[in-house]
Parts: C-alpha cells; sequence; structure tokens
C-alpha cells in the first residue's frame, strides 16, 4: 500500500533521519514489507507489542533480525511448540553444585527483541506466561522479581493456515497485542528482487569449510542508532499531538464496533488507547506533530481487527471482521451516524461494501 | 276461603239445586259461555237414583260429555262430567245421559251449559293468527344492534388507521436518504459562522472525505487507502490538507497554518445536493485515471 509522502517537519527532524535510516537498512536484506517496518517502529515506540500473521517464509524473523542489528538491541528467538515450558522462556532457578546455592537462570525473554515464533503451538500456561511477561513487563523467579530490559518488544507470529494442534489464542490474550498484522505475499516484483539477491549470495568460507549464505549473513552488523535513538523517539511520539476532533473520531470507530449487529465482541477501551498510540507513532514517523484521520483509518485494521468477534449469523452469513470492519470505516461520515450527535442521519447513500481480504 | 270463592259463582250458576241433591262446579265454567271445542268440568255432582251414564254420540252429537268417575255420596252418587260443546247452544248436561239400569231418568235438576262460538256464523275454519311483535327481550336486540354497529365502526376505524399508517411508511420509504451534501450544508454553515461544535467538527471531516471519496469514485478502496489517494488528488488533497491543519493541528499552530475555515468551506456552501450529483456524474475519474488529475 502506497503511504503518503512524509511532510518533514523540523522538530524531528533527527528522529526522521534515524527512521529513514533504519528502513534502508532493513530494506538492504528484507525487499518490500514497508508496511509491516512501519508497524514494528510503531510497536517499538510505543511500547506495545506486535503480532504477525502470514504464512512461513516471508522473512519474519529475517525482519526482526536485521531490525535489532540496525538498532543496535538485544534479540531472541523461540520457537514455541507443544512440549515447551513457561520456565524455558522466563527463565528458572538452578542449583549450582558447587556452592550448593540456587542461581537464576534468566530466560530468553530477558531481551530488547524477543521473536515468538509461532506463539500458537504452545500450551495456553507458555502462552499466558510469555503474555503476563508483556503486560507486567516483569517476570518472577523462584519468587523473585526481575524486571524485563527496556525497551521490550515481543514480536510474535503466527500461521493462519495450518492450525491443527495449535492453541488458538483468546480474545483477552490478542488484546494484550497492540497491533496484529497481516503478511501478505511479496509482489511479484518484489519476489524478482528476492529472488535475484538471493543468488547472488553465494558460499560463505567457515572454519576451512564452506556453508550456502543466507540473507542473515549479509545483514550489516554495524547499528544505525541504538538505544538512545529510540528513547529519544519515544518521547517525540509522546509530544505528537492529538486533538479533540481526533479523539472524537476514535470514540466513534470504537463505538461502532460495540454496536454493529454483526460483531458479539466490540474493541475495548485498550483499543482506542492503541488506535491512539499507534496513530501517533505512525504520525511520528511520517513526520508530523499531529494525528490525522488518515492514521486511524491506515491503523484501524491492524488495531482493532483482532479484538472484534463477529456473532455467529454473522459468520453463518460467511462474512469477516475485515469486511464488517471496512463496511463501518466506509460508513463513518456518509453511513447511519449511529453514533453521532446532533442530527438525525438516514442510511448512507453510497451503500458501499469494501472487499478487503479477510 | 278458597272453597267460598269456588262455591259462590256456582250458587249463581245452580240457584234451583234439589234438595235430595247438591251440584258443585268448577269455578267459572257456568258463570261465562263456554266456547266450542274447549272442555270443561263439573266435579262432584250429586245426583239421585241409580248410575247414570253417557247416552251413545253420533255426528250429530252437539255435546260431548264424558263420566270421568263416579262415587257414591250417601243413598245418592256423586259424579265428575267433562264435556265440550261441538254447537253453539243452550244445552241441559242431563240430556246425553241416561240410566245404567235403562230406567227412567227421573226427576233430576237440569245442568244447564251455554255454548257459545267465537266465529261469526257459517265460518268454519278459526280466525287467522295474527303475528305480534316479538316482545322485548331485556334489549339483546338492541344490544345486538350495537355491538354490530360498534364493531362494524372500530374495523372500519382500523383500517382507516393502518391505511393512514401504511401509506406514511409508504411516504417514508419512498422519500430518498440525505444527500451528503444535504447533510454537510449545516456543518458547513456553522463552520463558516465559527460556532462549530467539537463532534460536528468531526462529522465535518468524516462527510468531507466521504464525499470526495465518492465524487472520484473511491467507494471500492479500502478505507486507508482512500485517504492515501484523496491526498495525492490536485483538489481534494488540498481541501483535505488544510482541513486536517485547521481540526487536528496544535492550536499554537493555526496562526502559523494560517486556514480560515469560512474560506476553506465556501465552495460547499451553496450547492445543492442536486448540484452536487451532477458534477459528480461529470467528474467521475475513468477507470485508471485517479491520481492523475493533477
Amino acid at each position: 500500500m502506497s503511504q503518503s509522502p512524509p511532510t518533514p517537519n523540523t522538530d524531528f527532524s533527527q528522529s526522521s533521519q534515524f527512521i529513514q535510516d533504519v528502513r534502508e537498512r532493513i530494506a538492504k536484506v528484507v525487499v518490500g514489507q514497508d508496511v509491516v517496518v512501519e508497524r514494528l517502529l510503531i510497536s517499538l515506540f510505543t511500547g506495545g507489542h506486535i503480532l504477525l500473521q502470514g504464512v512461513p517464509g516471508i522473512a519474519k524473523t529475517l525482519l526482526a533480525s536485521a531490525l535489532s542489528k540496525a538498532m543496535q538491541l538485544d534479540f531472541s528467538r523461540i520457537q514455541f511448540t507443544i512440549d515447551l515450558l513457561p520456565a524455558d522462556i522466563l527463565g528458572s532457578e538452578i542449583l549450582d553444585q558447587s556452592t550448593s546455592t540456587f542461581r537464576t537462570e534468566k530466560g530468553p525473554i530477558f531481551t530488547n527483541l524477543l521473536l515468538a515464533d509461532e506463539i500458537n503451538r504452545a500450551a495456553p500456561k507458555v502462552q499466558g506466561a510469555l503474555l503476563e511477561a508483556m503486560q507486567e513487563r516483569k517476570v518472577t523467579i523462584g519468587g523473585d522479581p526481575y524486571i524485563l530490559p527496556a525497551p521490550f518488544l515481543v514480536i510474535a507470529t503466527q500461521n493462519p493456515v495450518e492450525q491443527s494442534g495449535t492453541f488458538e489464542l483468546p480474545e483477552a490474550q490478542l488484546d494484550r497485542f497492540m497491533l496484529l498484522h497481516r503478511l501478505d505475499y511479496p509482489t511479484p516484483d518484489e519476489e524478482r528482487i528476492i529472488l535475484r539477491r538471493n543468488a547472488t549470495l553465494g558460499v560463505q568460507r567457515r572454519d576451512g569449510g564452506a556453508v550456502v549464505a543466507t540473507e542473515f549473513d549479509v545483514i550489516d552488523e554495524s547499528p544505525v542508532g541504538g538505544i538512545e535513538d529510540i528513547v529519544a523517539a519515544m518521547e517525540a511520539v509522546q509530544s505528537v499531538h492529538v486533538s479533540d476532533t481526533f479523539l472524537e473520531h476514535v470514540v466513534e470507530l470504537v463505538g461502532r464496533t460495540r454496536k454493529h449487529p454483526d460483531i458479539e465482541l466490540g474493541g475495548s477501551p485498550r483499543a482506542g488507547i492503541s488506535l491512539i498510540k499507534a496513530s501517533r507513532a505512525r504520525a511520528f514517523i511520517f513526520g508530523r506533530n499531529y494525528v490525522v484521520p488518515e492514521d486511524l483509518f491506515a491503523l484501524a485494521e491492524d488495531v482493532i481487527l483482532h479484538r472484534l468477534r463477529l456473532n455467529y449469523e454473522a459468520l453463518a452469513d460467511g462474512k469477516t471482521t475485515a469486511v464488517v470492519l471496512q463496511e463501518m470505516l466506509a460508513d463513518m461520515g456518509s453511513g447511519d451516524g449511529a453514533n453521532l450527535k446532533g442530527q438525525s442521519l438516514s442510511p448512507g447513500t453510497n451503500g458501499s461494501t469494501v472487499t478487503a481480504g479477510a | 276461603m278458597i272453597s267460598w270463592l269456588i262455591l259462590l259463582p256456582l250458587a249463581l250458576v245452580f240457584p234451583a239445586a234439589p234438595t235430595h241433591g247438591s251440584v258443585v262446579q268448577e269455578e267459572s265454567q257456568q258463570a261465562t259461555a263456554i266456547p266450542v271445542g274447549v272442555p270443561r268440568w263439573s266435579r262432584d255432582v250429586v245426583l239421585g237414583g241409580t248410575a247414570l251414564k253417557v247416552r251413545p254420540a253420533d255426528t250429530e252429537t252437539p255435546l260431548i260429555v264424558r263420566i270421568d268417575s263416579i262415587s257414591p255420596h250417601g243413598t245418592d252418587l256423586r259424579y265428575d262430567f267433562e264435556y265440550y260443546g261441538l254447537e253453539p247452544g243452550t244445552y241441559n248436561l242431563l240430556d246425553f245421559l241416561q240410566r245404567a239400569d235403562g230406567s227412567e231418568l227421573g226427576s233430576l235438576p237440569a245442568l244447564q251449559l251455554h255454548i257459545e262460538s267465537h266465529l261469526p256464523p257459517g265460518q268454519v275454519k278459526p280466525n287467522p293468527i295474527t303475528q305480534g311483535d316479538t316482545p322485548d327481550l331485556g334489549g339483546y336486540r338492541q344490544a345486538v344492534w350495537l355491538l354490530g354497529i360498534a364493531w362494524g365502526l372500530g374495523t372500519l376505524a382500523w383500517w382507516l388507521s393502518r391505511r393512514r399508517t401504511d401509506h406514511a411508511a409508504q411516504a417514508l420509504e419512498d422519500t430518498p436518504p440525505p444527500t451528503l451534501a444535504e447533510r454537510l450544508a449545516p456543518l458547513v454553515e456553522r463552520g463558516v459562522r465559527g460556532d462549530l461544535p467539537l463532534e460536528d467538527q468531526a462529522r465535518l471531516e468524516l462527510i468531507l472525505i466521504a464525499i470526495w471519496r465518492k465524487r472520484l469514485g473511491l467507494q471500492g478502496l479500502p478505507a486507508a487507502e482512500v485517504l492515501v489517494q484523496l491526498k495525492q488528488h490536485a483538489e481534494a488533497g488540498v481541501l483535505l490538507g488544510e482541513l486536517e491543519r485547521w481540526l487536528h493541528s496544535p492550536a499554537d499552530a493555526d496562526k502559523q497554518t494560517g486556514v480560515d475555515p469560512a474560506q476553506l468551506l465556501a465552495p460547499y456552501r451553496d450547492l445543492s445536493s442536486e448540484d452536487w450529483d451532477r458534477e459528480w456524474e461529470a467528474t467521475a475519474p475513468r477507470p485508471g485515471t485517479l491520481g492523475q488529475g493533477g
């Protein structure tokens, strides 16, 4: 999806350069996926977490790895499986026989950037342990609390196709993710570039032998910024202005999700909060010091869609949350005005039904 | 007391009753004429001599007599007679009796009967029955009528009411929903005057976006893509950009942006919905030309 050209803002010039450098660095190894990079930055700058939903092989791990190296962040990856235990993520106390004392072995969650690969393959108690840590930003090992590093961003992934042997995240846990972004396949042009790049990777000599090089091997290890830049960006995001008019838009959209006849579970207050947080970060990324409706419309699907649940009648009719949400967005302004005040409005005149990927 | 009331008229009818026999007859049958064919009874008539029986009757017999019972009364006998006349006239009941043993009746007191006909002479058939009015049965018929009228009026009122409601609903259904321009007009007016409330500011912005989305034929695009496309359009992009600066930029930036709401909204002020529709039809972009319009 194309984006509006960013309007440079002198206040954000330093951060804008940092963001531009990050994007360029990632683009060297990951083709396309500009929107995903934007969503990752939004999550990072707002302290939220992101769930990426897409089929395997579309560079989710590569993207997280490139992002961590570009920003000089610690990076861990956990492949979630059915036999994973909470201690495998959080850490545990281990008896040191030399001193006959317990020492704490911190788990892979103690990192800045955690890639929780295929989170829906782990048992609910493991999912719960991770999601609790995401929420509280601390873990308890052997009765002692440990604060997680800052910044702390969880990039979870799940495969939407193969659902056998998985534990679907319930709505209450999905709500912990600020964003759920649905990854698409690259466009044909992007795919040609991917194939050309891959064909030129060659082999890498190692320990007298050689391995076929991968995209991970070509990631530039030198960072373009550090935690200080991220902190500056986080502070800048907090200075982005949110107008009362924009708040009205958010209130109306969230209210519509609660009143829509096809929806059983609408957006929570956290959805509205997340929408504003994400909008501020997006405005910052695009060099604005105030949010605009474009931010809301661009982020609505990623912020709100996973918090909605259709009712039985809508499911029986073959509707999807994506279609219903697009209908609601299209009806804002031209629709029935169910949540509007001051004027009685009748159903929309355009009656458009926007199709979107489910 | 009752016996006196019975005996008194009998005494008037039979004033010359013999000493050796008394006659007690039913009330009123002797006091008034007996209609033809209507039976009457004379009970406890005491007559001397041997037992009596009814003479055999023929087709010419004007009075039909029957002895209901005979019972002893001292040396005499007590009779209960039943009779009815077939021809008008005055008759002696004894003329239609005879001794059962064939002896003479002897000197018995006369038992006079007067049979009269209510029909004029020569009339054989009875008078036609005149049908009277149906008696008033406690107002039932009126109640039925009233109920019927009330039901009819109620049904009529219900039908008229439903017809009116249907017409109103049909009229409402036939009334086209307000167009985007009609919805926009009051908001623009207030925006130009500078007294647009916060909620209406949000509505104004969304309606303008909806208007441009329709105007440029972008209804089929996802909402996020619509705004991107609108921003790239020469006219819509400028308008929406200024609108965003007016509504969303920080308050202290208003003077910097210099957005004048009255000037911004002026093009939308006097356009009727028909004008909008005509303009949309005229300016609707051909497929594939979006974003190239300057």
